[in-house]
């Protein structure tokens, strides 16, 4: 239903406030809207027409044949009805879904709070010792499908003309919400304030400010420095929050930017990454896509989010996590991989690529891959699957550890022969399931099977040498 | 212009809050009961908010014949329990405003040590009554506190309810312009004492969101006439 009277709504307590107006939970309305809904009642009445055209952007991608509406609508709090009061032009809150128990995050001391953005966006040992929450190291491939998951949802607003077209204006640590439980997922918060754009004539930009050009609310640190101050935000700065979003999520850490970005002609970002990343041959096209997404010099040269979920894809998938993305389409209620450029088989052909578009002027990325620092705090328990742990947030708990965390060196100590054994036999079980998985994917078979073979090739040269070994050595020894 | 590097270890300036706050026998009874009952609620807000306790350091001193730190300057997230206060003797400003110095000042050197850089500390003065010490003394102290030449002086913002007496209030904010509130005459404690320490707890939140702009300003409560003020960052 598109439109509710605000007398048909029995409103429970009061769960949040903020600038734009108060949040109320739903304890009855008309049958028509779903359990667990809240009623955003707005401190200014906005006009219907505007708050009509969000409600009914999921039912205009479906119209259009697209199938992107799942993934708006599984990976937002989208308004599903305007809500009026005495005056039928104008509407005085929204209703939309209350997020769902699995981005909420319990702290030490027993108290529920929305897993904001803001817990990923620093130090994992800090937000352990503080909260009792054990999030994803820096650089875990979790981290980098969270990411992959908000890729997709830009995707689903940023769409071309005809297709109705999304600027949020306010993606930020506090609106946007992640979980890893049951997969990778995120869902974004504030969207009656987002702007919805219809018709092929009008450009993404031209709906800045919206129909009546309402001032929007930004988030102080996670704004578009190319904006100027008070101007409504456009679909550039959605893509400018993506690219900082990618950074401090998975870099795990603050990267002041915008102020540097102010003030500074050329800002140099290190992003610290495990030495795993050694293995992701698209790298230099990711830190590309990282410094388009951030520059200030050519706004409109910034990636698309079509861009980013392609590239995530590729890194996830060598990662050793391949079920990661697989997983986050399935929760988006889209299994489609994104379509996009080939996957990139070796660092080489992934420079060519960027040399081909030229060096971006004003920012600069650069990975500095090394290994973990000695941990204050070590996880007794960490089954390894696949890529990564996997973690429990709804509850607070957690079990954590990639298979490059939980060993001697990262506490400094010298490793036992048993440790570097199964060292040893982890990577030579990764290097065959990444191989095995680069085989099974559509766009890396070729890349996969020749890596197979070499895998197979040290498979068989390591069996000749422990016959030789038992043939030379053992067996007399043993009398044999 | 010039080119700058941003690695993981590049932190945000933080912002120091001291909560200063009459303890004096006028105290007694319900205001302190409602001061103790609504001071969880900041650590709960500041710092159970990751975003808000990263930039966020904050203390509380309490004053009456003496003044001491009940809780020391400190990330709130990482504080598990809010201390509580309790009701002494008379009103002595000029014993807040000298403890108040002394501690501000320790805590800038020991973050310096720690790698903070620190914005202009806020101090958020709380009281109920005027002061009982001579006068000369606590505009004194005052004077100290506040002296231009000292580079840590910090901001005050002054709230009164009770018997507080709006001219003193003023002084201690310094005669600035909307720095100094009081609560209506005859209005009771228990509705004066939430309605503050929810307008406090917002004031740090949002003067928090400006810590991360580079350019913070002290986000006075949404009371009629209060202005944010501009804050620098000390060298």
């Amino acid at each position: 239903m598109n439109e509710v009277s605000v007398s048909k709504l029995r409103l429970g307590p009061l769960l949040a406030e903020g600038g734009e107006g108060r949040v109320f939970e739903v304890l009855a309305g008309p049958p028509e809207l779903a359990a667990r809904s809240v009623y955003k009642q707005l401190r200014s009445p906005r006009p219907l027409a505007e708050l009509t055209s969000l409600v009914e952007f999921p039912s205009l991608l479906v119209s259009n044949g697209s199938r992107l509406a799942a993934r708006a609508l599984s990976s937002s709090a989208w308004p599903v009805s305007s809500v009026v009061g005495d005056d039928p032009v104008l509407a005085v809150g929204t209703v939309m879904a209350r997020a769902p128990a699995q981005f909420w995050l319990q702290h030490r001391d027993g108290t529920k709070r929305l897993a904001t953005l803001s817990y990923l966006a620093t130090d994992p040992e800090r937000i352990a010792v503080a909260y009792g929450a054990l999030v994803p190291p820096p650089g875990a491939p979790e981290r980098v499908a969270l990411v992959y998951a908000l890729a997709r949802l830009l995707e689903a607003w940023q769409n071309e003309p005809p297709l109705p077209r999304v600027v949020h204006g306010d993606l930020s640590g506090k609106n946007v919400l992640w979980s890893l439980q049951p997969a990778p997922a995120v869902y974004v918060l504030d969207c009656d304030g987002a702007s919805v754009l219809c018709g092929p004539d009008v450009t993404g930009d031209e709906m800045a400010g919206g129909p009546d050009g309402r001032k929007r609310a930004t988030t102080p640190n996670w704004d578009d420095p190319a904006l100027p101050q008070g101007a409504p935000p456009t679909r550039a700065s959605d893509r400018y929050m993506l690219g900082i979003t990618f950074l401090r999520v998975v870099g795990a850490a603050h990267f002041p930017l915008q102020g540097p970005q102010r003030t500074a002609e050329h800002v140099n970002v290190d992003l610290e990454l495990p030495r795993s990343w050694r293995k992701v041959p698209d790298l230099p096209v990711l830190w590309e896509l990282c410094e388009r997404s951030l520059s200030l010099a050519d706004v409109e040269a910034r990636p698309s989010p079509g861009e980013w979920a392609a590239e995530l894809e590729h890194v996830l998938d060598v990662l050793s996590a391949p079920g990661l993305g697989a997983a986050v389409r399935e929760a988006q209620g889209d299994p489609r991989p994104a379509r996009g450029a080939a996957p990139i088989a070796s660092r080489g052909e992934a420079k060519r690529l960027v040399a081909a578009t030229g060096p971006v002027a004003d920012v600069t990325v650069r990975p500095v891959l090394r290994r973990r620092p000695p941990s204050t705090w070590q996880l007794i328990s960490a089954p390894s699957l696949g890529g990564g742990g996997d973690f429990v947030d709804g509850g607070g708990v957690a079990r954590a550890g990639s298979w490059w965390a939980g060993g001697g060196s990262s506490t400094g100590t010298p490793l036992t022969s048993r440790q570097v054994a199964r060292r040893l036999l982890a990577t030579w079980g990764g290097a065959h399931r990444l191989a095995v998985g680069w085989a099974r994917s559509p766009g890396r078979r070729r890349y996969g099977l020749r890596r197979l073979a070499g895998v197979l090739v040290l498979d068989f040269a390591a069996a000749c040498l422990v016959f030789f070994i038992f043939a030379m050595l053992v067996s007399p020894w043993i009398g044999l | 212009m010039a080119s700058r590097y941003l690695g993981t270890e590049e932190r945000y300036a933080v912002f120091p809050f001291y909560l200063c706050l009459d303890v004096s026998q006028s105290m007694a009874g319900e205001p302190i009961a409602q001061v103790n009952a609504e001071l969880p609620q900041i650590r709960s807000s500041v710092g159970q908010d990751p975003a808000v306790a990263e930039v966020i350091r904050f203390g509380v001193v309490t004053f009456s014949e003496g003044a001491r730190t009940v809780l020391p300057l400190v990330d709130l997230a990482l504080v598990e329990s809010m201390p509580t206060v309790e009701v002494e003797g008379r009103t002595s400003y000029s014993a807040a405003f000298d403890h108040l110095r002394r501690v501000i000042e320790a805590d800038y050197h020991s973050g310096r040590l720690a790698g903070e850089r620190w914005y202009r500390p806020a101090v958020l003065f709380v009281s109920d009554g005027r002061p009982t010490d001579p006068e000369e003394r606590w505009l004194e102290a005052h004077r100290r506190l506040t002296d231009p030449a000292w580079r840590r002086h910090p901001n005050i913002l002054a709230f009164g309810f009770g018997e507080a007496v709006p001219e003193i209030l003023a002084t201690v904010a310094e005669n600035k312009p909307n720095r100094a509130y009081v609560a209506a005459e005859g209005a009771a404690p228990s509705a004066v004492v939430p309605e503050l320490m929810a307008g406090l707890v917002q004031s740090i939140v949002s003067s928090s969101a400006s810590a991360y702009t580079g350019s913070p300003q002290l986000v006075p409560p949404q009371l009629p006439n209060m202005q944010p003020i501009p804050v620098d960052e000390l060298e």
